[in-house]
Order: C-alpha cells, then structure tokens, then sequence
C-alpha cells in the first residue's frame, strides 16, 4: 500500500545523506539570541549574519522598537479578525497610505504576508479567459498564485524579452495579460531587464507586475526598487512587495495607480479569509518606512552598496563564482548539493551564517550558497566574511575550480 | 490557447514523440528504456522544475506555449504529445 510519506523519500535521501551526521546543519538551525542585525548566537557561539535579507538593517531600530511596544499597549498583541472584518484598524489604513506614499503611487492594499499578496492578488486579477505570463525564476508564491488562480498561465525565460514578447504575440489580441517579474531575482542576485520587458508588454497591450521584495530599499536613490533605478516607475501597472526584508518586519503589499486596485480586496482570497497584520507589526513597519523615507534611509543604502561592492568584489577575486550582477543578494554557486553542505559548514565553523539554497527551489538545479549583504555589517565583520569564504576556498578551492572549467 | 503562427506543415505523432524522447533522455540518468508509456515524473525522476525547463526546448521546436496549468496533467510521453498536438492546431 501507499504511504503518503512515500513522495518525499528523494528529500529523505538527501537529509539522511548529507545532514543527519552534522552537529548543526541548515534545516535545521536555531538562532539562541540576536545582538544586532548582523550578529546573533547559534550553537552557543556569536556568529556574523550574511543571510537575512535585512538588507538595511533596520530590525532592531531602537525609535521603532519604542514606537513598536506603545502599539502593543494600545492596540494588544493581535487584531484577531480579518481587515473585512474586525481586523482594519486606523494604522492599517494609515500604513496603507504611507506604502502608496512611499512609492508615489494613489493606491495600496495590505496583506498578512509578501507570500499572500502575490498568492491573493494574482489569483484575484487573472480570470478563466486571462493569461498570465511569468519569468521562469519567479518565485514560488508567483507560482502558487498563478495556481489558485483560473488564468492561463505562461512561463517564459528568465529575462528573456524576446522570448516575453513570441509568448505574447502566440495570444489572442483582445485577452487580458498580465506579464510578472521581479526588481532582484532571489537566489543569484540579478534584475529583469526592465526596459525590454516594459517595450515587450506594452507593445502588446499587457499590464505588467514588479515583484520588488527584494529590490525596495535597494535599488533606486529613494529604495523604491527597479522601477525608480530604471526611471520607469509610470510604466508599471502593480508593485507587490514585503516589509520582512529591507523594512524589517513582515506583511505584504501591492501599490497601484489603478483606480480600481481596491475591488480586488473583495476577490482576494489570502486577504479575506486570514487575519490581518497584528498592530505591533504595522507600527514597526510605518516607522521603518518612515526612516527609509528620511535622509537616514538614503545613507544606509549607500553604506549597503558600499558593503556589497567589498563582499562581492572579494569574493569574486577569490575564484567563487558568484552572480553575474553585483547587487546586495550574493548567491555563490556550489558545484553540488554535498560541497554545499560542506562550505555552509566551514562557513558556520568560521562564525558565519549564510543561506543554502539547494534544488528545487534554484533555478537549473544548481546548490547555492545564499549570502545578503546589510548596511549593518561593520569592516570588522566583512573582514570575517571574506576570511570565512577564505577557509572554504581553501579546501574546496579545487572542486569549485573543477566546476567553473566544466 | 492557441498559436497564431500555427505551422503549415504539422509534425506527426511519432515525429512528436521521438523528438521529446530525445530531450527527456538527456535527463534519463538511470537509462530506462522511453517509450510513449514512459511516466515522465515517476520513471525519469525529474522533478517539476526541470520538467518546465525542458518545456523550453519542445516549446522552441513546435513554436508553441504550453500553459504550466496544461502540464499539471501531463504524465506520460503520450500525454505531452497529444497536448503539443492540440496546442499546435
């Protein structure tokens, strides 16, 4: 008979394999105390953070953290109801504004997470006779939206314009299109080609949707992501994104000048049927928003890309092979799933956590070692980061060269 | 969906089938033998990413898009060229 434990005995495989041995190993890491947002205690030991996607360090602000607890007082630990129902309080709707604010936009909608705006929002705008096309490395709840959904959906290839627009020009001209991208690819670091796919997705009548949870607070002078780096912020239909990187905490969102962006509050399933964003949330997320719109917040990106320029720059001249654009997501490519084990474990021997990213959830198969860089990150700790990286090269420095030949 | 530079010439089932099992046998690392019955997930042991990737390929060939909804029901070898058939129509 059937176990329904059955499908996953190829994942059983790989943690027997490579994992069960470890003291501590990736799947299974417990972080004990967090003393800034780059450095914290695992395994009893303090350890340099470079996978928290906190990208300008803005968790353990002390002014938020202030404002934070007087929410708490005020509005309790939790709003216990959806925002169609007991759930919309004055500092959802005032965060609200302040997201379409921030990103020059008239309209905003919340969600409890960035996963549930994507998944709610692209389930609720595309229809049965809608297409939608997505970027084959779009991230899994693009995927998962796009499955709730009863559109068409189409994959193209990652970053290929071209490709967007045969895709395109394949569809019947009087339907519905919605092309979705990314501002900053999550796993190795790259941007969509904004200005091609805008061309491609104009030229054929299609809205197009920027992903930019990992691209706001990094891109752009003012950290309103792609869009605004590429001075092509009018040519963008919806912006969906997440406070639980650069700004620090969690909750999602999507902006847009669309006057009718509000209706789709009533088709969104991940909106309606879940609680909305605690109080001591949203008030952290308006204060770091708050911050990111201040002079402070221009700073801390220019420290941010001052930081990548040395973790990349450093890394790269060690012979890693790393992404092929330097932004602050640094994936460094393993040449397989057991030397990514291995390096992720040099790497914590040395005091330092990164993300393993490992297939299927990377694009090509490939296993990664998943590093993002904080404006936080002092020269000290770069100075552990590289030497960290140093040890790794030191002893896989062949096999990584055997990949990079191959 | 449909393809609005559909091809004047169709290509036949068997052109079909033999072209994917050229493609899939670059994923067939314990060498089982393809056929049109071939289980393309359980058999080959590709997972759904590397299924999608491969789409690229076969998409390229036929000048056509298969929508990721389509595929979620495709198992076999025959299954996916009697999509990529009524797709090409």
């Amino acid at each position: 008979m059937t176990g329904l434990f059955d499908k996953f005995s190829k994942l059983l495989d790989i943690q027997n394999t490579y994992m069960e041995e470890m003291e501590s190993h990736p799947l299974n890491m417990r972080i004990e105390k967090i003393i800034t947002p780059t450095q914290a205690v695992i395994a009893g030991k303090e350890r340099v953070m470079l996978g928290t996607n906190n990208y300008l360090g803005l968790t353990m602000d002390e002014t938020s953290i202030e404002h934070t607890i007087e929410t708490v007082q005020n509005f309790g630990t939790g709003t216990t109801g959806s925002r169609v129902a007991n759930g919309s309080y004055s500092i959802h709707q005032d965060l609200e504004r302040s997201t379409a604010e921030f990103f020059g936009k008239k309209h905003a909608i919340l969600f409890t997470t960035g996963y549930q705006a994507n998944v709610g929002f692209i389930s609720a705008i595309a229809g049965r006779d809608d297409y939608v096309l997505i970027d084959a490395d779009c991230h899994a709840s693009i995927y998962d939206g796009c499955k709730l959904g009863d559109a068409t959906v189409i994959r193209f290839k990652h970053n290929d314009a071209a490709d967007l627009e045969k895709r395109l020009s394949r569809l019947p001209a009087d339907a519905a299109k919605l092309v979705v991208i990314e501002g900053i690819y999550s796993m190795l670091g790259d941007r969509a080609p904004l200005a091609d796919i805008v061309s491609a997705t104009k030229k054929h009548g299609a809205y197009l949707m920027v992903d930019e949870a990992h691209s706001v607070g990094v891109l752009g002078e003012n950290g309103r992501g792609l869009a605004e780096e590429a001075g092509l912020e009018d040519e963008i239909d919806f912006i969906v994104g997440t406070f639980s990187k650069s700004v620090g905490t969690i909750g999602g969102y999507c902006v847009s000048n669309h006057p009718e962006l509000d209706i789709s509050r009533f088709a969104a399933r991940a909106y309606l049927f879940t609680a909305s964003l605690p109080p001591a949330v949203v008030t952290s997320a308006q204060s770091n928003l708050n911050i990111m719109s201040s002079d402070k917040g221009r700073a801390l990106i220019k420290k941010l890309w001052a930081n990548t320029d040395r973790i990349y720059d450093g890394l790269k001249s060690m012979g890693f092979q790393v992404g092929p654009e330097k932004t602050p997501v640094i994936g460094v490519l393993m040449p397989g799933v057991e030397q990514a084990v291995r390096a992720w474990q040099i790497l914590l021997e040395n005091d330092l956590y990164v993300n393993m990213a490992l297939p299927p959830a990377t694009p090509g198969g490939i296993s990664l070692l998943r590093c993002s860089v904080c404006a936080a990150h002092t020269d000290e700790q770069i100075d552990l980061i590289l030497s960290a990286f140093k040890a790794v090269s030191d002893e896989l420095g062949a096999q990584i060269a055997e990949k990079k030949a191959a | 969906m449909v393809d609005a530079q559909a091809t004047s010439q169709p290509l036949s089932y068997d052109t079909i089938v033999s072209l994917i099992c050229t493609e899939l046998d670059k994923e067939n690392t314990d060498k089982i033998t393809l056929s049109e019955n071939t289980d393309i997930t359980s058999d080959l042991n590709v997972d759904s990413v590397a299924i999608m990737d491969l789409m690229f390929v076969l998409e390229e060939e036929f000048d056509v898009s298969v929508p990721i909804n389509d595929l979620a029901d495709v198992r076999t070898i025959k299954e996916l060229a009697n999509l990529i058939i009524k797709l090409s129509r």
